[in-house]
């Protein structure tokens, strides 16, 4: 399948007076047509500048970027055509009600039949009623999947999302990234950019964690989270911790055994061993309540991955 | 050449539906272009001047209304999607740097006609002011619609970089360019002479003038008039396109959020 983005040896400098800001330093990463690809890291990381480059308003010093093989500078406005942006920081332009707003949008995209498309995706994002509503006057819930609908206007191919959900309340995120979810089921590809971590993980096919401008990591969410595990834990919640820490010790692949009241804590090389944990577990004394394997939250992943200031951007996967 | 076009009327339908809820724009069609005329023909009705004088200046407001119009539309345009951080989105949809700045003008060229059916229509009720050459007349709205052009070419140049600093440009540029070519006065009347070669090469000097002829005062030179007309808007086009590349390499022209 052809890559709907790539991204080849990126550099990008910004100058303030003498100072110079390395904003992106031999960036590379490809997305696959039809994946939601997830692009995180700390402000200021390079996230906003590669989006830019990706849609065209602003060129890189080296390298390419390309979006169905096309050269984001140089067929700048053929990728346009077939590429949208929704930014979750973004307003909609002054003055115009939802539909006025919109129709200006499809002149932008040369739209057909934009009345007929423009219909469809405001019912389809619950905001037909609205649609006479001055868009700056719409609710940051409302102003988001307005947004979408202009993201959707022109059918693209890549949909670019800079924080669909920043200053959304829960339900308003919730319904976001619901939309998110059908969207990949319509095959767009989706190149996503959040601080929410939950977010990323629940959306994103694949991600690259990006970081003082270069791509430090990439691969989906389980495979990032499997490679910052340095050690598996298994927790048990039990009655007896005395006997259950005693029965564990010395069974092959368990490397230590922490206590706690009512909790005990086995570091083994694999969770293959988890099984024969439960059959010793089975004739230790006293009651067990619960028996899980500890997963690292995609926070700590992303804290981990970011704290490699510097890190070469060979992805993992 | 039809999405150019649509494209290109899109930053039309953008300034006329805004009009109708933006107080702003709304005043500077219906409200200033009225103070303005009635200011300064009540003020020239009230020196007692030759009536050639009066007509001087409604040709004059006329003019430099058409000059700033386009100019202001093209920077304005472009200010407001700023302020309404919907800059990016501008920029990252297909237009044309020169689309934008047609469909812009475009705008202007509308808001110019309406105000000056008006004021044609205001000042022959008050003033008995009647258009003799039409001809001489249309020529020079359309060199001054051009020099308002070429100025918005230059302002958005700014523009791409300064953001709403550049706003004020829209309104410094046609005012020090109505001072300079005499809009309201004969220049070798009030310039020293060794101004005067300066001043006739502004493509506004010379427009002002022939649209001056029409009322027996101005000294038109249509050779000079079509010179500087080109190439000040070739060095316009050359400096807009300089400074959106330049804006564009230097992630000035605009910003996601």
């Amino acid at each position: 399948m052809e890559d709907a983005i790539s991204v080849a040896n990126i550099f990008k400098d910004y100058r303030s007076g003498k100072q110079v800001v390395h904003a992106l330093s031999d960036a590379s990463m490809s997305v696959k047509e039809g994946e939601i690809f997830g692009l995180l890291g700390p402000n200021g990381a390079g996230k906003t500048t590669l989006i830019s480059m990706l849609i065209g308003i602003l060129r890189p010093d080296s390298g390419t970027a390309k979006i169905f093989g096309r050269d984001c500078s140089s067929e700048s406005r053929a990728v346009q055509s077939s590429i949208n942006v929704v930014s979750g920081f973004s307003g909609p332009p002054p003055s115009l009600s939802v539909e006025e707003a919109l129709t200006y949008y499809s002149m932008l995209y040369s739209v057909k039949e934009p009345k007929k498309k423009m219909h469809a995706l405001l019912k389809q994002m619950g905001l037909y009623d609205s649609r006479n509503w001055v868009a700056d006057d719409l609710s940051s819930g409302m102003r988001q999947r307005y947004l979408i609908c202009k993201g959707l206007l022109n059918d693209p191919k890549l949909l670019i999302l800079d924080e669909p959900t920043v200053g959304l309340d829960v339900e308003s995120a919730i319904e976001v990234r619901k939309i998110i979810k059908g969207l990949r089921v319509e095959g767009r590809t989706i190149l996503l950019t959040t601080h929410n971590m939950f977010e990323a993980e629940e959306l994103c096919d694949r991600i690259a964690f990006i970081n003082h401008g270069r791509i430090v990591a990439v691969g989906t969410p389980e495979h990032l989270k499997g490679s910052i595990i340095s050690q598996r834990t298994i927790e048990i919640h039990c009655s007896e911790e005395k006997c259950v820490a005693e029965g564990l010790k010395g069974l092959k692949g368990v490397k230590a055994v922490i206590k706690s009241p009512q909790i005990v804590h086995v570091n083994v090389d694999s969770y293959t061993r988890t099984k024969e944990i439960l059959l010793a577990l089975s004739r230790c004394g006293g009651q067990i309540f619960s028996v899980s394997e500890l997963e690292p939250t995609f926070e700590e992943v992303y804290l981990k991955m970011i704290s490699h200031k510097g890190a070469k951007g060979e992805g993992h996967d | 050449m039809i999405d150019s076009v649509s494209r290109t009327l899109s930053q039309v339908y953008k300034s006329l539906h805004s009009l109708r809820r933006n107080t702003f724009r709304l005043a500077d069609v219906l409200v200033w272009p009225m103070i303005f005329l009635f200011t300064l023909t009540f003020f020239v009705t009230y020196l007692g001047s030759d009536q050639s004088y009066l007509y001087m200046i409604i040709l004059g407001m006329m003019g430099w209304r058409v000059m700033y119009f386009l100019n202001l539309e093209m920077v304005g345009s472009f200010t407001e999607e700023h302020w309404a951080k919907s800059l990016a989105y501008l920029f990252a949809s297909p237009i044309s740097r020169m689309e934008f700045a047609v469909g812009s003008a475009l705008s202007g060229v509308l808001k110019s006609i309406f105000v000056l059916i008006l004021y044609l229509i205001l000042t022959y009720f008050i003033y008995n002011f009647v258009i003799l050459d039409w001809g001489t007349f249309l020529l020079g709205m359309l060199f001054l619609g051009i020099s308002g052009f070429t100025m918005g070419l230059f302002a958005l140049g700014f523009a791409y970089f300064m953001k709403e600093e550049a706003f004020n440009l829209s309104f410094i540029l046609p005012d020090v360019l109505a001072l300079l070519s005499g809009v309201y006065f004969s220049i070798s009347a009030v310039y020293p002479a060794w101004m005067l070669p300066y001043i006739r090469l502004l493509p506004t000097t010379q427009a002002f003038e022939l649209l001056k002829s029409t009322v027996g005062l101005g000294q038109p030179d249509m050779p000079m008039l079509f010179a500087t007309t080109a190439v000040w808007l070739a060095a316009g086009y050359w400096f807009n396109v300089y400074m959106y590349e330049t804006a564009r390499k230097r992630g000035k022209l605009a910003r996601l959020g």
